[in-house]
């Protein structure tokens, strides 16, 4: 890169482009089933993907999924025909290699719109010569731990099965490298009757820990599936309490009194396991930051995508300054490929990030063989910004006839 | 009839699957591979069973509400208060019965079933007999399958009708408005164009095509007037929920329709859940569609025949919605569609059968009716079985 001037690197062109993949592979069938309060999840994930491309020819890339979840294409287009025209000097001030302070002309629609952020930092890293996490501060880890978040309620798609449904699943996650998975759980919430929906649960744990084994780590994530029923709850966390869990996620919707009962019942029964939530977070005036600050709540997830990078960066700075211990965990099921090398980079330079959660999504169109995989562990990459490229060709004839144009 | 009660009632999660993936329509995301029934199995002392889907109970409701509901309404209650009979016909809800059949039309569907099992009659009968020998139905899967297949692009949509016809469909619905939220409303108009024009190319000129927005074009009547221009050549049969029902609107598109010489009919309704509340009565009264479309189970074969009651005489005709029915839905829109005057055609998602006994014959783009008592269909206990395991059991 001739050029590390932010302000010689104007955006003249933004895309938006449907991107489909599947669990496994095209074809393969394998469908990711309920949660405790919503349909199938079904057998693929689609990524919008973002490509936002200044007159130097560079291209950032990100996932503009949450904004085409909740409004649209038009809303989309209209609020990001702004951005054409602007310097890629504008949006944050850069000081020393790092990203110090986010402009208050953009604040608002980068707050808005999290992952624009992903694909503004990677351009700017590939302006500076500078992997993203540099952005953000100095590399904690080579290597970013994931978990493998497609474990649903596979007992009701392969009922012939029951809870093993969900341990084949988890073998077969374990077997292509993974050493963490996660179990979606909270039967009682809606798709059984509670008693049974509760039994389920911890069958379906000691159906996986005895299939994978000890040296596999298994999260919980009830997704609120015990709202109502602390009786039951309890009755998980004491039925759980031989199993090694690494951490009960959004077991039931977050309030002060509650969670003192959940702390409560985790250190009587199973000591180790951590109690984490979050995914709605968005800034201090909520009901978890009171969590944190009674130290209720060991580690905080709110969404990679909505967040972006620099929200989050705040968002750690903020939890250090109160001196508080919750770690941080992005919540990134909906991110598919490019919001999982996001949090591989915000989890490079943040030391109280946990583990990667991931959707275990493959696409074609992308080049990111840096973030090799491997043990569970994706490595780091250190060229510059997000290091993944698309595959032109591809792009070219199977894509872009699908492409929105902002210009 | 004999005195007999319900003795036991079983609610079971059983999963459907297309015979494909089904993609997007104008606002929600993929269909996906397969949903859920959730089906009840209602037992009476003589060992008859009126089986249903509870599935409408589950969108807000939870299985523990569910069986509540369920127990209280039909364990130990007896068969001949589930619906008032006269002269072999229905004619109403039971005594009591009418409370737990408000909203759950669903439940209405298994007393017809588990009646005419009890009685020995088809449903078809105790809905009044039959008015036509077989039931016209429509391949509904046609969605935003450009999207699935994205090197294809709209031939893809072309490629899966003329699939639909080679398997025996003489009518094929596509979902249209892609404007609405995916795409920018130009581009979605233009690609929107693009496969119904393939589409008809693809399926030759014998074959029905309905198009439906899921009002996908609302705010966009320019664009509207514009498509209809565009895709009369094509020789549509409906247009389904072009925009949200208004009257200025269907005003609007019936002058456009009539613009470009388009008999096509209009239709809308599935969304009203309280048939039929005012502004469907406006565009009824005003002439202003041709089709009237609450769901099938939804509002069940007493709704429905409440409906057909305000109907008559109006010239709409019935055309109940059925999507997301399964494997269930069919038949129980073969025995309604046997039944009415006035039905037009079954929307067939062609789920994979396997926990029911076969369908009727289908054959020409129609089903044969069913000859058996209640709706003519059993469970395949070889096909339940490997789902007994999710049963929920309720016991007098």
């Amino acid at each position: 890169m001739a050029n590390r001037s932010l302000e010689s690197h104007v955006i003249n062109n933004i895309t938006v482009t449907p991107v489909e993949t599947y669990f496994g592979a095209p074809g393969l069938g394998r469908i990711v089933g309920r949660n405790s309060k919503g349909e199938n999840y079904g057998h693929n994930q689609r990524e919008w993907l973002l490509q936002v491309t200044t007159d130097s020819g560079l291209t950032g890339l990100s996932n503009a999924r949450p904004a085409m979840n909740s409004g649209g294409m038009v809303k989309l287009y209209n609020d990001f025909s702004d951005l054409i025209g602007q310097p890629l000097s504008v949006f944050f001030n850069v000081s020393g290699g790092r990203v110090t302070s986010i402009s208050p002309r953009w604040s608002d629609l980068i707050d808005r719109y999290g992952f624009l952020d992903v694909a503004l930092f990677d351009l700017i890293g590939q302006v500076l010569g500078q992997p993203a996490y540099n952005l953000l501060g100095d590399k904690v880890r080579d290597q970013v731990e994931s978990y493998d978040s497609s474990l649903y309620f596979q007992d009701l798609v392969n009922p012939a099965e029951g809870a093993n449904a969900v341990a084949i699943e988890a073998a077969e996650a374990v077997e292509k490298g993974w050493r963490a998975v996660k179990l979606k759980l909270g039967r009682p919430g809606k798709w059984f009757e509670p008693h049974a929906g509760t039994r389920r649960d911890i069958e379906v744990v000691e159906s996986v820990r005895a299939t994978v084994g000890d040296d596999i780590k298994i999260l919980v994530d009830a997704n609120n599936g015990y709202d109502g029923r602390l009786d039951l709850l309890e009755d998980f966390v004491r039925g759980i309490s031989d199993l090694n869990v690494m951490w009960m996620e959004e077991m039931i919707t977050e309030n002060i009194a509650d969670y003192q009962k959940l702390n409560e019942w985790r250190d009587k029964y199973t000591p180790k396991t951590m109690i984490v939530d979050g995914e709605s977070h968005k800034g201090r005036q909520t009901i978890y930051w009171q969590l944190m600050e009674q130290g209720l709540l060991d580690a905080i997830q709110p969404d990679m995508l909505h967040m972006g990078f620099w929200q989050f960066h705040v968002l750690a700075r903020d939890i250090e300054e109160a001196g508080v211990d919750t770690l941080i965990a992005p919540h990134n099921y909906n991110a598919a490929y490019l919001g999982l090398r996001a949090n591989i980079q915000f989890g490079a330079a943040t030391q109280r990030f946990v583990i990667a959660e991931d959707s275990t999504l493959d696409f074609d169109l992308y080049q990111g063989t840096e973030y090799a995989f491997e043990d569970g562990k994706y490595a780091v990459p250190d060229s510059p910004g997000l290091s993944v490229s698309i595959d032109r060709e591809l792009y070219d004839r199977v894509y872009k006839q699908h492409e929105t144009v902002i210009s | 009839m004999p005195s007999e009660i319900i003795e036991s009632v079983s609610v079971t999660p059983i999963p459907s699957s297309y015979q494909k993936e089904l993609g997007k329509n104008a606002y929600i995301d993929n269909i996906g591979t397969q949903r859920l029934e959730w089906v009840v199995r209602a037992r009476s002392s003589s060992g008859a069973e009126g089986i249903s889907i509870a599935n409408r109970m589950m969108r807000e409701g939870t299985v523990e509400s569910m069986l509540a509901h369920i127990r209280e309404a039909l364990v130990g209650r007896e068969v001949d208060q589930l619906l008032e009979i006269s002269d072999g016909v229905v004619t109403g809800a039971g005594p009591c019965m009418d409370h737990w059949y408000r909203r759950n039309g669903w439940m209405t569907i298994l007393a017809f079933d588990l009646v005419g099992k009890v009685r020995g009659v088809s449903a078809i009968d105790l809905l009044g007999g039959k008015k036509h020998d077989s039931v016209p139905a429509y391949d509904t899967t046609l969605y935003f399958q450009d999207f699935l297949n994205p090197v294809r692009g709209a031939s893809q949509v072309g490629d899966e009708a003329a699939q639909a016809v080679a398997d025996g469909w003489r009518a094929i619905k596509i979902k249209l408005g892609r404007g609405g939220r995916w795409m920018l409303p130009e581009d979605g108009i233009r690609r929107d164009i693009e496969v119904v024009l393939g589409a008809r190319e693809a399926v030759g000129p014998d074959v029905k095509i309905y198009v439906d927005a899921n009002f996908g074009y609302d705010g966009h009547l320019d664009l509207l007037d514009q498509l209809i221009k565009e895709i009369t050549p094509a020789d549509i049969f409906w247009f389904e929920e072009m925009i949200t029902h208004n009257v200025d609107g269907y005003k609007a598109m019936r002058e456009s329709l009539a613009k470009y010489g388009s008999q096509a009919l209009l239709t809308c309704g599935e969304v009203d859940r309280d048939p039929i509340s005012e502004v469907f009565q406006d565009l009824i009264d005003g002439g202003l569609i041709d089709g009237y479309q609450p769901d099938i189970v939804g509002h069940g074969y007493l709704g429905w025949l409440d409906i057909e009651r305000q109907l008559e005489g109006t010239g709409v005709r019935a055309i109940p919605h059925n999507f997301g029915n399964g494997s269930f839905g069919s038949y129980a829109s073969i025995v309604w569609g046997a039944a009415s005057e006035t039905y037009v055609s079954l929307e067939d998602e062609r789920v994979v059968p396997h926990y029911l006994t076969a369908l009727p014959e289908f054959s020409n783009g129609a089903y044969a009716l069913p000859t058996g008592p209640g709706l003519g269909m059993d469970i395949d206990e070889a096909g339940y079985a490997p789902h007994a395991k999710h049963e929920n059991r309720m016991e007098v």
